[in-house]
């Protein structure tokens, strides 16, 4: 492997690495606006130029693969004037919009002045104009005076999403990002050119306004959209002295996981996050009453606890692959302790849509895969969740635990009607919630840490960003909560502890540990 | 220490045999004479005082739990707060300090201003503490005559400033903006002002037979016990103990201006009113010299790191506008590197000590202030013992105790 | 403070006299603070004072607790002496736990460390041990907790106190009148 020497550090890295990947392993950020990993190299902002040794001219470190023995320095002054030689040409045009922008405190512009510039401004004519705040799509605004035209838009719809929407048109100062004629930008991926654009450019539509980035909490966790689990950053902002209205969840944007999902998310998934704060299931309700916790348990107790213990051949889970692993395991847990054997994830009941061959699975659950390795899909002697509702509306069962799935009204109602007990757990309050006999919010998968397990057979780590809304506590809370009011007292495991329990015995996930979790275990498809 | 330690011919109980009880008396926290609101509970045997606890802290306002949440030039106006009577010398002395955990210089020319605000904030302040601690020794005269010379400086300050007591003029790397240009005549009018009212109240209080009684002898404060208090300023300096910030580890451009710091050795309420009136003419000495040697040039730092570009290149390229944008982000802005500093100034009472203590980010770890008036009011329960009661007034007047400097 | 007053000498001289006690020297912006081990405080102030830092200037304290980087225990209490003759500073440093923080007191070194003691212990709850009376200084005697700790919960707020004429005045003076010592005061 060549070694090199970038200002005076030794580093070794893989042959035809280029110098800014090499420099990112001795923590050094060489500044760029162009290159992006997962893209073609187009070297065309000139930010990156660096100094190397025996050539004559600066050279771009982007598309510099690595030799041995090159000595590279990044500090000279050459390289200062040339950064701020770039700079000023980029901020030419550049409109003076930071205050209005969505960008500003995460605009590669304003960190790079800071850094790499500092001087002051030299233009003295006018400013060109360009078309502002012009939706291309569902999803991106897109305001041409701040692009930097560093492309990268462009070759993502080209390379990535493979949709020719976007192009650089025009020559000289009037050179623009527009649209390509005849086309908008509403592929499955739109959003991700927003987490391209190193400037204000290219903007979310969803997210315009509604926050600056300095008052947003991040937390690293996973999507839940469907079985390929991408990793993924959630804003958050729950402080009351400087968010405006309900929400606590702002935006949801890709992590870099080159196992997984790339750099990339789908549009979908991105903004899932609405469900964190909206149309929520926040209190129990006891037959479509408003009931304290306590109260719907203890009701709970007293209805289903005797039908249980008395025959739990009639009773019945139906847990969801919506659920982590460790509140499955807890549900399996509390089945066990009952005697309950019809424990089953509704395989065959589970959201489902089209698979578009890159990210986007057919299963539009996160946790199928963790549901089957946990013993809970079809298996025999246990019903799977078509023939469980057809058996239970037929009066097949007495007490039935529906968790996270959408049934549908005339099921829902034929299998009210058929069972004494029907409890439903569920994280968005169901229309029909008064059909349930007791019916307890379930803590949204944001709201709680666990782990699921995608369809790459990766168990991800999924990260609690915010309290749970209202009354609403994760399932395995629920699982411990219910074995107190039925009278098998489970142990008061956290996710940590569930985690261990579930496990052990799991040789592929040995030396997994909870804290922190990078993807353990990767596929054995 | 007890009655019994500081005047050991002091003997409890009357010659006659009567049985007595020591008077307990509370004087505060509102109180005229308790300036700043002090409670002193005192211990009467007649009216002499045998025992005090003197309470502090009705004023504490957790000006160091406060600044840790703002960012270092936003805690600039808490600064004004502490001692309110000399507000520009807080904000100087904690600029200082933070412009030496950044490690930068000011322009030459912010030295000599903030060199010339200091003194007329310290002209402010002697004359209110001599001014109304003659007013209560009955001397209102002197009191209305020195607030007449202090409303001229606060008026010269408001046109420089804009405010006259929460003012708020320094900023880390400067001052906000340069004096006007008519500074100098104006100064002129100040000074005038301050010289004749002195020259005024020097008269009526230099050979006034009830102010010298009352003031000579009284409230002695022997040199080794101001140092073992850690005393500094005027009231050390007037029992002997000759040291002065400003002379001795100059800062701003005290270096380059001649004064004398005046020194007594009674350390009684006389010597500390001599002392005081001396330096008001020393202060003025001072800014007369500043003014004359002051430079042209920036009145602030012209580092865009620590330093918001002019408005008019905020408002009309983006190169001062991000520039502008960073410095105020959240996070971001003025962020001396991670370390520790004691810098000390010479405030109106004292050595203005700060220790700054920073983490590396846009807000202060910790800000300490060390007042100069915590250590001479942990002594003034010492300095009344065995004095009357009515001596109380004049020794607490001539103390000079801040409320707002001493609580925080 | 000019590098020029800042004393290297008095880090080597408390060397010199506590061996492994001083524990180490921080140093920035030219200005040196000697840290030692709270056992040997007393030890070194006394040593201090003896080569002429008769002057206490300032003694206070800060919590690094999530300080980055701070290795050493959380509270740090940090003395400013000066030389009344020489005209230098010294600047030593102790670290303490937050449970049980103790060091010797200065009270009989200095008279002002009395009030000095005493605000360190009422917002940061470092106990002087052998003070005369270490009780709150600037805020009132009900309060809980220690304000200055980085732990502090600054959204919550205090207990109301009592009322204190809800009590029957007299007995509550007899009660304090009794409980006083000799000089009569109550500082009980």
């Amino acid at each position: 492997m060549p070694k090199l020497s970038i200002d005076g550090r030794e580093v070794e890295v893989p042959a035809g690495t280029n110098l800014i990947e090499a420099a990112r392993l001795l923590d050094l950020e060489i500044p760029h606006f162009c290159y992006h990993p997962g893209l073609s190299v187009a070297g065309n902002c000139r930010m990156c130029l660096v100094e190397v040794e025996k050539a004559p001219k600066l050279q771009i470190a982007c598309n510099t693969a690595v030799a041995e023995g090159m000595v590279v320095r990044t500090d000279s002054d050459k390289v200062k004037k040339a950064r701020a030689g770039v700079m000023e040409f980029l901020l030419l045009n550049h409109p003076i919009d930071c205050p209005i922008c969505d960008c500003a405190g995460e605009c590669y512009l304003q960190d790079y002045y800071m850094e790499h510039d500092l001087k002051a401004s030299r233009l003295e004519e006018g400013k060109n104009k360009k078309e502002k705040a012009q939706p291309i799509g569902p999803h991106v605004m897109l305001d041409k005076e701040r692009c930097v035209l560093c492309s990268r838009c462009v070759r993502f719809t080209d390379e990535v999403s493979k949709t020719h929407e976007l192009g650089i048109f025009g020559r000289g100062s009037t050179e623009e990002i527009a649209l390509a004629p005849g086309k908008t930008l509403d592929n499955p991926y739109s959003g991700c050119v927003v987490d391209l654009c190193p400037v204000g450019a290219l903007t979310d539509r969803d997210f315009r306004f509604k926050s600056r980035p300095w008052f947003l909490k991040e937390t690293a966790t996973i999507c839940g959209g469907c079985a390929m689990g991408c990793s993924v950053v959630l804003d958050t902002n729950t402080n009351p002295y400087n968010k405006v209205g309900q929400d606590r969840a702002y935006r949801l944007f890709p992590r870099e996981n080159r196992e997984v999902n790339g750099w990339w998310m789908c549009d979908e998934g991105r903004y899932s996050h609405h469900s964190v704060d909206r149309g929520r299931s926040q209190g129990p309700r006891l037959r479509g009453k408003g009931v304290p916790a306590d109260f719907a348990l203890a009701r709970l107790a007293a209805e289903a606890a005797p039908l249980v213990k008395a025959h739990p051949g009639r009773a019945a889970f139906l847990l969801s692959p919506r659920l982590t692993n460790e509140s499955l395991f807890a549900f399996r847990r509390l089945a066990e302790s009952l005697g309950v054997a019809q424990v089953e994830f509704g395989d065959d009941l589970k959201a489902e849509g089209r698979a578009d061959g890159f990210l986007i699975q057919a299963d539009r659950n996160p946790n199928s895969r963790g549901a089957r390795e946990l013993g809970l899909g079809p298996r025999p002697g246990v019903l799977g969740g078509r023939d469980l509702l057809k058996a239970a509306q037929g009066g097949a069962f007495d007490v039935v635990f529906v968790l996270e799935h959408a049934l549908d009204p005339a099921a829902l109602k034929a299998l009210a009607a058929a069972t004494k007990v029907l409890a439903g757990f569920h994280v968005q309050e169901p229309v029909e919630a008064g059909i349930y006999t007791v019916h307890l919010p379930l803590a949204h998968a944001f709201e709680q840490d666990g782990t699921f397990t995608n369809v790459q057979g990766r168990v991800q780590r999924n990260r609690k960003a915010l309290e749970p809304l209202g009354d609403s506590l994760p399932a395995y809370a629920w699982a411990q909560r219910l074995g107190a009011a039925l009278g098998v007292p489970q142990a008061p495991d956290g996710p940590e502890a569930l985690f261990r329990a579930w496990t052990q015995g799991r040789p592929e996930l040995a030396g997994a540990v909870f804290e922190p979790l990078a993807a353990a275990a990767p596929a054995a498809a | 220490m007890d009655i019994a330690q500081k005047l050991p011919q002091w003997k409890a109980g009357r010659e006659d045999g009567f049985d007595i009880e020591p008077l307990y008396i509370n004087m505060g926290p509102s109180h005229p004479a308790m300036h700043g609101t002090v409670k002193m509970v005192l211990k009467l045997d007649g009216e002499t005082v045998v025992g005090s606890e003197v309470e502090i802290g009705y004023l504490h306002r957790c000006f160091e739990k406060t600044v840790e949440m703002k960012t270092w030039n936003q805690v600039i106006p808490y600064t004004d707060r502490l001692n309110y009577v000399s507000p520009l010398i807080n904000n100087m002395g904690y600029c200082l300090a933070v412009e030496k955990l950044l490690g930068v210089k000011v322009p030459e020319r912010t030295d000599y201003i903030r060199v010339i605000m200091c003194e007329l904030s310290r002209i402010g302040d002697h004359l209110t503490c001599i001014g109304a601690g003659a007013m209560e020794l009955g001397a209102l005269t002197a009191f209305l005559y020195f607030l007449k010379a202090r409303e001229s400086s606060w008026q010269l300050i408001e046109e420089v400033t804009g405010a006259r007591l929460t003012i708020s003029y320094g900023r880390v790397g400067g001052v906000v903006r340069d004096l006007p240009a008519n500074f100098a005549e104006r100064w002129a009018w100040v000074r005038s002002q301050v010289e004749q009212n002195m020259e005024e109240v020097s008269v009526l209080l230099n050979t006034n037979r009830i102010f010298l009684d009352r003031m000579k002898g009284v409230g002695v404060m022997p040199l080794d016990r101001v140092l073992s208090y850690g005393m500094t300023g005027p009231f050390a300096r007037s029992s002997g103990f000759d040291y002065d910030v400003r002379r001795d580890e100059p800062y701003f451009a005290y270096d380059r201006v001649r004064f004398d710091v005046p020194v007594r050795t009674d350390g009684d309420n006389w010597a500390r009113y001599q002392v005081r009136m001396e330096e008001i003419r020393q202060s003025v000495r001072i800014i007369d010299q500043a003014l004359a040697q002051m430079p042209e040039g920036p009145v602030r730092l012209e580092d865009p790191k620590v330093t918001l570009p002019r408005k008019k290149e905020v408002y009309s390229n983006i190169e001062a506008l991000m520039n502008h944008f960073k410095l105020l982000m959240p996070g971001h802005g003025i962020r001396p590197p991670q370390g520790e500093i004691y810098s000390a100034v010479e405030g109106g009472n004292g050595e203005l000590g700060f220790w700054l203590v920073s983490d590396g980010g846009d807000r202060p770890w910790r800000v300490r202030v060390r007042p100069p008036c915590f250590p001479i009011m942990s002594g003034v329960e010492e300095l009344i013992l065995g004095e009357q009661v009515a001596d109380i007034v004049p020794i607490f007047g001539s103390v000079n105790m801040i409320g707002g400097e001493l609580d925080r | 403070m000019s590098p020029a007053n800042s004393s290297p000498a008095f880090a080597e001289e408390l060397r010199a006299a506590l061996g492994p006690r001083l524990l180490r020297v921080e140093s920035w912006q030219g200005r040196e603070a000697a840290v030692v081990e709270p056992e040997a405080w007393l030890e070194a102030v006394r040593l201090l004072k003896s080569r002429g830092y008769d002057f206490l200037m300032d003694l206070s304290a800060a919590d690094y607790s999530g300080f980055p980087g701070h290795q050493a225990p959380p509270l740090g209490v940090s003395l400013q002496l000066f030389g009344s003759g020489t005209r230098r500073r010294a600047w030593l440093k102790a670290y303490l736990p937050l449970e049980g923080a103790r060091l010797a007191t200065l009270s009989d070194e200095f008279a002002c460390a009395n009030w000095y003691e005493r605000e360190c212990w009422d917002m940061f709850g470092v106990e002087f041990v052998g003070h005369p009376h270490l009780k709150r200084l600037l805020l009132y005697e009900e309060f809980q907790g220690h304000p200055l700790r980085k732990d502090y919960p600054i959204l919550k707020s205090q207990p109301l106190i009592p009322m204190r004429n809800a009590v029957d005045y007299e007995s509550v003076a007899a009660a304090r009148r009794a409980a006083a010592d000799e000089d009569g005061l109550g500082r009980g």
